[in-house]
């Protein structure tokens, strides 16, 4: 089949400018609306058909930016660039450019053409690498400073000092863990978003698994007083990396800990989720998330409460960590919280088919 | 005359647009806690009052240039009436502006609940009053008008809970008097956009509905 393009150029536009997903606006030089494109109207909510006269730009927006580009493009033929928000029940990001229309050389400018589009997915990508930065930044600067203070507070005399130099260099002894440790994620988490870990999966008996962990964290149960439960009934399976699932879970079981109340519990269950998945869950008897934080918290260095995490230790990257490991282990993970009762983090593995 | 009344349409609509977005930006300021965005619509705020100016000029030029006569009249009447509504609905924005860079600066009284819905409802309502405006829609302005008692609701609800919490612990004082200048800027902007709906009305329908209690009783 072949078509010769003049014979069917009004059907051949209507095809094209419905196809783009950029919203396309085309007004004349007296900002009436001479054609627009589905996702134009999309992005406006304008309602076709039933329209006694042509639409005027203002009957699609009343967006000031949107109105003085167009305008700007008809009083001064160049083109026009700017970022806007549009909030049409929720909020979305566009790129908005406007052109000059011209159709030919020696005529003026017989129009404008307006193209949006939706940049609330890279804007939102570009806010979270910032904040990562600027955290990041901040939590080497903390300990460096501490160690900086001490180490000159230790040589400008205080290193003779039998009372206080050791208690020093223990606090320096801290701050560099605290460094080494947060160097230590970063390099983790870089590798794996790489795709550079080895994911060697195997067999894994989730109950066995989870009683080698303990010793890992019963330091933590004690210093918090809080009962630990392994509920995870034996002969389950999963099909996992091993270094993988002990990160996951202790990850998630150090949490558990940490953000809980005195005399709280922790609990690990586990159960079958259909043939091929298990779904291991880790409840807490704790402090619990408010809703606007739970689809944030897997963010690198995300954390709800700075100034408790900065208390427990935290830098945020552990869910970060544990949701690339999920997902290298062809799982998910869900989050479910109520603030004051606790959480539950669920980690759905596939099994051995 | 229809390229001219099609000017004056524009204006207004701009106008309402520029409020929206005041109104829109000073509820983030508040509640997000961003002082940044609070500046901003306090400096936007010049701009509208420029806007409004042009379009009482145009007003006063069309009727003394052409003029108009019933429907087209009515407009220009109407249009030179709500522009000022308009105007004191992005200074009542401004003031909440105001407001947030206050309470910015002092911790968090406590989680807003039922604030952001009324700013949300109040917003809402700005919104569709600017729309009826667009589309010449008398029953869509009769509606908004009707909603103005949900947002005095929620007003009384607020106004109550901010007292309590003044009684009960004297640090937060300054904080709920903030807040209480705050709500009340909210329930003035519901009115003035139930003014902008009497004047929809007006210019639809061409009967005057201002000051009565229900409009929708009302017999021409
Ligand atoms: N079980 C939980 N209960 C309540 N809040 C939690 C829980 N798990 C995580 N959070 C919240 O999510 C944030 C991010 O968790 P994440 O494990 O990534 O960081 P962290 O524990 O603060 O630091 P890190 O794990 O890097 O030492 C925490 O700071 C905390 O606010
Ligand atoms: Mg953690």
């Amino acid at each position: 089949m072949s078509f010769i393009p003049e014979q069917h150029s009004e059907s051949l536009l209507q095809a094209v400018l419905g196809s783009l997903r950029e919203g396309i606006l085309v007004l004349d030089t007296d900002t009436q609306v001479v054609l627009y494109n589905q996702a134009a109207a999309d992005i406006f909510k304008i309602r076709s058909g039933g329209a006694r006269r042509l639409l005027r730009l203002v009957d699609v927006t009343r967006h000031k930016i949107i109105h003085q580009g167009f305008r700007k493009v008809l009083d001064e033929g160049t083109s026009f660039n700017s970022e806007i928000e549009l909030v049409n029940g929720q909020e979305r990001n566009y790129s908005f450019r406007a052109t000059p229309l011209r159709f030919s050389h020696e005529e003026g400018v017989a129009g404008v053409i307006g193209v949006f589009f939706d940049v609330t997915q890279i804007v939102k990508l570009e806010r979270i690498r910032r904040e990562f930065f600027t955290n990041l930044s901040h939590e080497l600067r903390t300990p460096l400073t501490s160690i900086l203070v001490y180490v000159e507070t230790l040589l400008s005399g205080a290193i003779h000092d039998i009372e206080y130099n050791v208690e020093f260099l223990e606090i320096i002894n801290k701050h560099a863990k605290r460094m080494r440790n947060l160097v230590q994620d970063i390099s983790d988490l870089s590798a794996i978003e790489a795709g550079e870990v080895q994911i060697n999966p195997a067999n894994i008996e989730v109950h066995k698994f989870v009683e080698t962990l303990t010793p890992l964290f019963s330091a933590d149960v004690t210093t918090y007083h809080i009962t630990f439960t392994n509920a995870v009934p034996p002969g389950l399976c999963v099909w996992a990396d091993a270094q993988s699932l002990e990160q996951i879970l202790v990850n998630l079981i150090i949490n558990a800990i940490k953000f809980n109340q005195p005399q709280g519990s922790v609990t690990v269950e586990a159960a079958t989720a259909g043939d091929e998945a298990v779904v291991i869950s880790v409840r807490d008897t704790g402090i619990g998330i408010e809703s606007h934080h739970l689809p944030r918290i897997f963010e690198r260095l995300y954390r709800v409460d700075k100034s408790r995490s900065q208390e427990v230790g935290g830098t945020g990257l552990g869910l970060a960590i544990v949701k690339h490991l999920v997902l290298a282990n062809k799982g998910e993970i869900t989050v479910e919280s109520v603030p004051t009762q606790g959480s539950v983090f669920r980690v759905k593995l596939p099994t051995r088919l | 005359m229809d390229v001219d009344l099609d000017r004056l349409r524009d204006k207004i609509l701009i106008l309402g647009g520029q409020a929206e977005t005041a109104l829109l930006q000073a509820t983030k300021a508040l509640i997000h806690r961003d002082s940044v965005l609070a500046q901003q619509v306090i400096a936007d705020d010049d701009d509208i009052d420029y806007v409004e100016s042009e379009i009482d000029q145009l007003c006063v030029d069309l009727l003394r240039d052409k003029c108009p006569v019933s429907e087209d009249l009515r407009f220009i009447f109407g249009i030179a009436r709500t522009a000022p509504i308009i105007e004191r609905i992005a200074d009542h924005a401004v003031n909440i502006a105001r407001h947030a860079l206050k309470l910015n600066d002092e911790p968090q009284l406590k989680p807003y609940v039922e604030l952001p819905r009324m700013a949300e409802l109040v917003h809402q309502m700005l919104v569709e009053s600017l729309d009826a405006l667009t589309q010449r829609d008398a029953a869509k302005a009769y509606k908004i008008i009707r909603r103005d008692p949900e947002v005095d609701r929620l007003y009384g609800r607020i106004f109550d809970e901010l007292l309590l919490f003044m009684t009960q612990d004297s640090s937060a004082v300054v904080r709920s008097v903030e807040l209480l200048f705050v709500v009340k800027h909210f329930e003035r902007i519901a009115d003035y956009v139930t003014n902008i709906c009497e004047q929809v009305v007006f210019i639809v329908e061409g009967r005057i509905i201002k000051h009565t209690k229900e409009p929708w009783e009302i017999h021409p």
